[in-house]
Formats: C-alpha cells, structure tokens, sequence
C-alpha cells in the first residue's frame, strides 16, 4: 500500500514541473488532465455501476457552454462565477438526463445518451444567435478573484488543482458504502433489489456524479483552450473518445482512466503531427487493446501485480 | 397476529396455474418449509411473497399491512428477505463485501459517499462474523465455489436481520455430508434472531427435522400442509415420489 503512495507522490511532482518543459507539454499535459477527469467521470458509470454512456460529452460541452455564453452573453470574466455556475447546469442536465436513461440499461441505457447527447449538439449548432453555431465561442480574459490569468503555465495550475481535488473526492466517493453499492447494482440488480436497494435512485446517483465532475472538466476546457464549437466539446466522437480513454486504461481500475487519458492524448498529439489518419491509427489501437488486453493497461499492470 | 398472511394469491403464467388461490398464513419466528414435484409452484409463491413477481389477484399482508402492490426494495425495507436457487451473488465483489452491502443497506448507510467503507469498521465486523459462522472464506466471489456462493446467497439475506427470510433450497447443490450442518448454522442463526423462514426444499430428511409446519404444494395449490406426519400421507407420498 505504502508504495503506491510514493508512485502518487511522484506523479504529482512530475506533473507539477511539467510547465518547465515548455508551453506545448503544458498543453497537452493540462488536456490530459482535464480529460483524465472526465474519462474518471465516465468510468464512475462504466466500471463501477455497468452502465456505458456514448453521451458525455453532453456534459462536457454543458459546463463549456455554461462559460462561453456567460462570457458571450453577460461579460461574466470571473472564474469563481464562471465555475460554480457550469457545475449547477450540469448538475440540473444531469438530473433531466439522468432521469430519462437510468430506467434503462445496456443498449437501450447506452442509446439514450447518444440520442440526447445529439440533441445538445444539434441545438448548440442550429441556435446560432444564441450559441455561434458553428463557429461557437471564443473565451478570453478570464480573472480568478481579480487577477488575470494569461499565460497557459497559469491556467495548468488551475487545472492541476482541480484534478487533483477530483481524483481524491472521486476515490472517496467509489470507495464509500454508496460506491460499494453502485459495484452491487452492476454485478447483480436483482440481488441488490432484494438487498433493500432502489435501483433507480443509486444509478441516478451515479450519472449525476459522472455529469458534473465531467461538466467541472468541460468548463476548465473551455477556459484553458480559450475557444469551443459544438464539434469539439459536444460533438459524438468527443463522448467516443471519453470511451476509448476509459477502455484503453482499463475500466476496471481506478487509475485506469487516467493512465488511458494521457496515453490517448499524448498519442493522438504525435500521431497527428507525423501522419494524417489519427483516427485509423487510434482505431487500430482500440482494436488492438479489445482483443489482446481486455482489461485495459493497468488492468493488465494490476492483474500482473497480484500474479507475483 | 401472524407475520405473513396471503389471501386467494394467484399467478398464472399462460395456461399454468403457477400459483392458484393460495391462501396461507405465518406466524412469528416460525418456520415453515414448502414441498412439492417440480412445477408445482414453490418458487412463484416465494417470487410473489418478496415481490419478484406481482400477484394477478388476492392479497399479502405483512404484519397486518398490505404488500401487494409494494417493490420489493421496500419489502425488504419492512422486513422480508430472501435467498435464491441458483445464487445471486456480487461476482467481482469480495466475498466480505457482498455480506457488507446488505449490513449497510439495512442500517441505512447506502446512500453515504462522503466517508469511505474502511470506516464502517462495526458492520464491517458484522460482516467478518457472519462469514465465519457460515465458514464462507473471505474470497473475491467470482473464485469461490457453488456451496459457498449458495451459503453466501443466504448469509446476505440474513445479514438483513429480517423478520421474515424466504429461503429457496439452501442446501441444494451442498454435498450430503455438509447439509446437515449448513441448515444445523442456518436454523441457529434463525432461532437466535426469532425470524420467521419459508423454505423451499427437497431433502425431507432436513423438512422433518426442522420445519414446525409443512405445506404441500401440487399444480399451484396447497394439497395439505401440517406436521412432520404429513409426510407420511398417502396422497402426499403420491406427489412427491409420484408413486
């Protein structure tokens, strides 16, 4: 136990001198981070409740929806605002959402988010007063508690913080007897009926977790990219990504997402910059990781852990 | 007042008769064990009881209150527990966990997520003792075998504390030399706790020692019920061994 608390450590450190390797590390790190949330996030439905959501990014975009029309429609710059605010709209899409697709399950459960999540993505695209439609918006001068922040090594800071603050609630939170709970519905619902359970109201629970650390995550995108559109934070292959993420680190571990987010990030980045189809390159990987190491990289590092 | 009572229950599935105008009535802290041929409706009237399964009509009444139309979360809420044939048990959960879900669920620390389960250290013991007692080793459960994961089953129903606990063959799939000390556990612990158990069994050796009243179940209806003489009736021999 001790000595994964030094490879924490250690990480930790290592993330925290990232922004003296120069600005494009930070850049790349600072999305890692931000999509290791939100890969977590997802996973608080996929590996511990057994409910796989291809509508995230519904969430995602809804806290970066929240900062850029607050910045577009009221001139609100202040980032104590700006945050808390793209946790209460997520928290409520949660709750509407949620309230529709956990009376499902599997395919049905999994169809619903993209339906919904496409009916985000379309309004954002078609209610271009509103939203810039395509185009979408531009986030800049943004202050936290007055002070400007301007250079991106800056912004990483904040967005170091608030991953690390959502790794720790998010262990707390699967490891609590509500956590312990959600891992029953998945492995039996029937039992977990009989155990005195509502099904419904602890699956709820768990979407309205994973919408609001995913919306938390959506809006430190939005402010530390300093641009959104519809594609890019809501669009289905953002919320497919998530996915890839989460099975690529291994669904059934907790570090899992996040190990996956970073790969996946860091991956895609030097992919891109080398040859033109990230996306064969990313499917192919995919492909690879489903049929040879089904538990994901540190399902397999964790199973080879216990095997000595 | 009886614990449990039914009143003209009836489940049919198609043209089967499952469960036809069962009429019956339990008291406190007894125990009752249901036989009967395969088929003969055993199963549904436990489903209909916990609420896995809804009556087509007639009524259930738990401590004098009417259940029929309740989910079975809240059933289990009021006081009804129960175990399955084939056991339904949290695979990758270990096996203290499973216990552990239950403890929570009763002492209503479900929904708690702001404090992790290592510091639920009395139901935690609660857990390890319950396990012990039913010698279930403390196992990831997808590794455990069948007569421990059919053990578990039940131990998760107790670890409730019903005041009514719905057993579907405990000791089924337990080898012979082992059953009589299952049930010898499962019936201490019920004694201990005063809670009331319907059995679904096959073993009438385990039915006569055990049960203070036996119901006989034929085509979805209660052919004869009474003590361990019962089994000795001609008519119910007929049905059982289909002489």
């Amino acid at each position: 136990m001790r000595d994964y608390r030094i490879v924490y450590l250690a990480a930790a450190v290592l993330l925290f001198l990232v922004p003296f390797t120069g600005e494009y590390a930070t850049y790349l790190t600072g999305l890692a981070l931000l999509f290791g949330v939100a890969a977590l996030a997802l996973n608080v439905l996929l590996g511990y409740t057994g409910l796989l959501s291809f509508g995230n990014a519904l969430f995602f975009g809804c806290g970066a929806y929240t900062v850029g029309l607050l910045i577009k429609h009221f001139d609100i710059t202040a980032i104590e605002i700006l945050f808390p605010a793209s946790i209460a709209a997520s928290f409520v899409v949660a709750v509407l959402v949620g309230f529709i697709c956990v009376r499902h399950t599997r395919i049905y459960f999994t169809m619903l988010t993209i339906a919904l999540a496409s009916l985000f993505y379309a309004l954002a695209h078609k209610l271009r007063p509103i939203t810039g439609g395509d185009d979408g918006i531009r986030v800049y001068e943004t202050y936290i508690f007055g002070h400007e922040i301007t250079s991106i090594i800056e912004f990483y800071y904040v967005v170091l913080i608030f991953f690390i603050a959502s790794i720790l609630i998010l262990r707390i939170i699967l490891k609590s007897p509500f956590g312990l709970t959600l891992q029953a519905i998945r492995d039996s619902e029937l039992r977990a009926r009989f155990a005195g359970i509502s099904i419904m109201k602890y699956r709820l629970g768990a979407f309205i977790v994973s919408g609001v650390f995913t919306g938390m995550s959506g809006a430190l995108y939005a402010l530390f990219l300093g641009q959104i559109s519809p594609d890019d934070v809501l669009g289905l292959t953002r919320s497919g990504e998530f996915v890839a993420m989460t099975i690529l680190g291994g669904f059934t571990s907790f570090v899992g997402p996040i190990v996956g987010a970073f790969v996946f990030t860091y991956l895609k980045a030097f992919v891109s910059s080398v040859a033109l189809y990230w996306y064969m390159v990313a499917g192919i990987i995919i492909v690879g990781i489903v049929l040879f190491v089904p538990m994901g990289i540190m399902g397999e590092v964790e199973r080879r852990i216990r095997g000595f | 007042m009886e614990l449990l009572k039914t009143e003209r229950l009836k489940k049919y599935f198609g043209e089967v008769h499952a469960v036809d105008n069962v009429s019956l009535e339990i008291g406190q802290s007894e125990f009752i064990s249901i036989v009967g041929p395969n088929g003969s409706g055993k199963t549904t009237l436990v489903n209909l009881i916990s609420g896995a399964l809804m009556p087509d009509t007639g009524v259930i009444y738990f401590e004098g209150k009417d259940i029929t139309k309740l989910p079975a979360h809240k059933r289990v809420k009021l006081g009804i527990g129960r175990s399955f044939q084939i056991p339904m048990v949290y695979e990758f959960l270990s096996s203290l966990d499973n216990v552990l879900v239950s403890i929570l669920s009763r002492d209503r620390y479900s929904s708690v997520f702001y404090r992790t389960v290592d510091r639920f250290g009395e139901a935690r013991k609660e857990a390890f003792e319950l396990l012990e007692r039913f010698s279930i080793p403390l196992r990831l459960v997808a590794e455990l075998p069948h007569g421990h994961r059919k053990l578990l089953d039940v131990a998760m129903a107790l670890a409730l504390q019903p005041k009514l606990v719905l057993l579907d063959e405990p000791t089924s799939g337990i080898s012979l030399e082992e059953r009589d000390q299952v049930m010898g556990t499962i019936a201490d612990v019920l004694k201990e706790k005063k809670v009331a158990a319907v059995i679904v069994e096959h073993d009438m050796d385990i039915v006569a020692e055990y049960s203070d009243r036996i119901l006989v179940m034929h085509e979805g209806k209660i052919l004869k019920e009474g003590g361990k003489e019962i089994l000795e009736d001609e008519e119910v021999r007929k049905v059982l061994i289909g002489e």
